[in-house]
């Protein structure tokens, strides 16, 4: 038994000499093709040679760095020169014929498809957004104490003052209405205005916050929320509808301002604009309290305001105390 | 954080800057340019949790201020270049004790999300 020189299977030199000894091939496309079936290459022509000159042109390197400087023109600055235009490309004459077609409506009783009506479980799926806390300027342990304290109206109490009945019916005076003590009610509501202009930008959020501390303590619908920008003689109070109302004096609660008076860190007695002295006049005249938080310390405070607003101090170290002791029992208004 | 190679400009800016502001808004701003893009809300935590006591006018000064590259109403972009020249880690920490800041080695191993002092935390334990 003759050893087999190549594997099973295997189509070697000799297989390919066998074929073209047995097969009768006639020309030269049928013996290409038995090449080709038994897996060989047909190459009738020569190899490219690479001559000695063509390896020096390939590993050239110069031959890529020819560049030509450009230089800038002497009159004319480098870089405001005009660009050279490069000539403009033809476009095609013959205009391509497209095919446009409309879609179809969609049918009224159309089936959704299936990966509609399956639940989408990404669709679904909450992501909490975790918001960091924020330090307000009025920490929440002590807003309520120091809102509440600036807000304060003493109004007649229903407590009879008995001392100032006995001493009128001793002098023979018959009162003809019951006298009664005071107490101090938060009932009055305010009107929060508050200054959204640029310069109070890093105190937006603050402004927010402490609207709604003064919800929480007041309630929604005894405080009356106005913006402004600059100017407090046009504050609005903006609805839901889009629509807005302007800011009009109302005696019967008192005025709660955030703003740092468009006085901006000048430290030698700085002065307001005249708008805010108006401002200042128009609610004295009409007797209404004005509290004005400015989160700038008390040696930026204008100067010009006069005694009647009571400025407090918008900051964590400030306490209910202090603001007692600024305001006193509450505010009267008639 | 901005690691960028500062420019001429801003390397003179921040020579002007020394020259003009006062020290405690350099030093809010060195703990501010650990991040590159503060918010109100950030730069609040940042002057409370670093510099305790210090006046709520500090924020405007910074916001407002010619560290500030970028302002909007939401956020402020600090001069990216100035950062590698202002911040350095442990100076970082020891201003933070200056200011009677909290101990941010103390925060380090607890966690807490991610703010200027869990990054001063990551940065002192280097």
């Amino acid at each position: 038994m003759a050893e087999q020189s190549a594997k099973r299977g295997e189509i070697s030199l000799s297989e390919l000499l066998i074929a073209i000894n047995d097969l009768p091939w006639q020309n030269e496309e049928q013996l290409k093709s038995m090449f080709h079936a038994l897996g060989f290459n047909w190459q009738n022509e020569s190899s490219e040679i690479i001559t000695l000159d063509q390896q020096k042109k390939i590993y050239d390197r110069t031959h890529y760095r020819q560049k030509h400087d450009v230089k800038p023109p002497k009159n004319n600055p480098f870089g405001l020169s005009i660009p050279p235009t490069s000539d403009p490309v033809e476009l095609p004459k013959t205009i391509l014929s497209s095919e446009l077609k409309a879609l179809e409506p969609l049918l009224a009783n159309s089936i959704e498809p299936d990966f509609l009506q399956k639940e989408n479980a990404l669709l679904k799926m909450d992501f909490p957004i975790s918001k960091l806390a924020r330090s307000n300027l009025f920490p929440n342990r002590t807003n309520r104490g120091i809102l509440s304290a600036a807000l304060q109206v003493k109004t007649r109490g229903k407590t009879i003052a008995i001392s100032q009945l006995i001493n009128q019916v001793i002098k023979g005076k018959l009162p003809k209405t019951m006298p009664r003590l005071d107490c101090i009610t938060l009932q009055r509501g305010c009107q929060l205005l508050l200054d959204y202009s640029d310069s109070m930008v890093p105190y937006w959020e603050d402004l927010t916050a402490l609207a709604e501390q003064v919800q929480d303590l007041l309630g929604t619908e005894r405080v009356k929320i106005f913006e402004f920008d600059q100017n407090p003689l046009t504050a609005k109070q903006w609805q839901e509808s889009g629509q807005s109302t302007d800011w009009l004096v109302d005696t019967s609660r008192p005025v709660l301002l955030a703003s740092q008076l468009g006085v901006s860190g000048q430290r030698n007695s700085p002065t307001v604009k005249t708008y805010w002295l108006e401002f200042i006049r128009l609610c004295e005249q009409k007797n209404v309290p004005l509290l004005i938080l400015n989160p700038w310390q008390e040696s930026y405070w204008p100067v010009n305001l006069g005694k009647f607003p009571i400025l407090i101090h918008w900051n964590p170290l400030t306490t209910a105390t202090l603001v007692k002791k600024w305001i006193g029992a509450g505010h009267e208004i008639n | 954080m901005g690691w960028l190679n500062p420019s001429n400009y801003e390397k003179e800016l921040l020579a002007n800057l020394r020259n003009n502001l006062a020290q405690d808004i350099i030093d809010l701003a060195k703990f501010a340019v650990l991040t590159p893009r503060i918010e109100p809300l950030l730069l609040r935590n940042i002057r409370l949790e670093m510099m305790p006591g210090s006046e709520t006018e500090l924020e405007h000064w910074l916001w407002f201020s010619a560290f500030v590259n970028a302002r909007s109403t939401r956020a402020i972009v600090l001069h990216q270049g100035i950062a590698r020249l202002l911040i350095g880690c442990r100076n970082c920490v020891k201003l933070a004790l200056k200011y009677g800041g909290v101990n941010p080695l103390f925060y380090a191993n607890k966690k807490r999300p991610v703010t200027a002092l869990s990054f001063v935390s990551k940065l002192s334990a280097l």
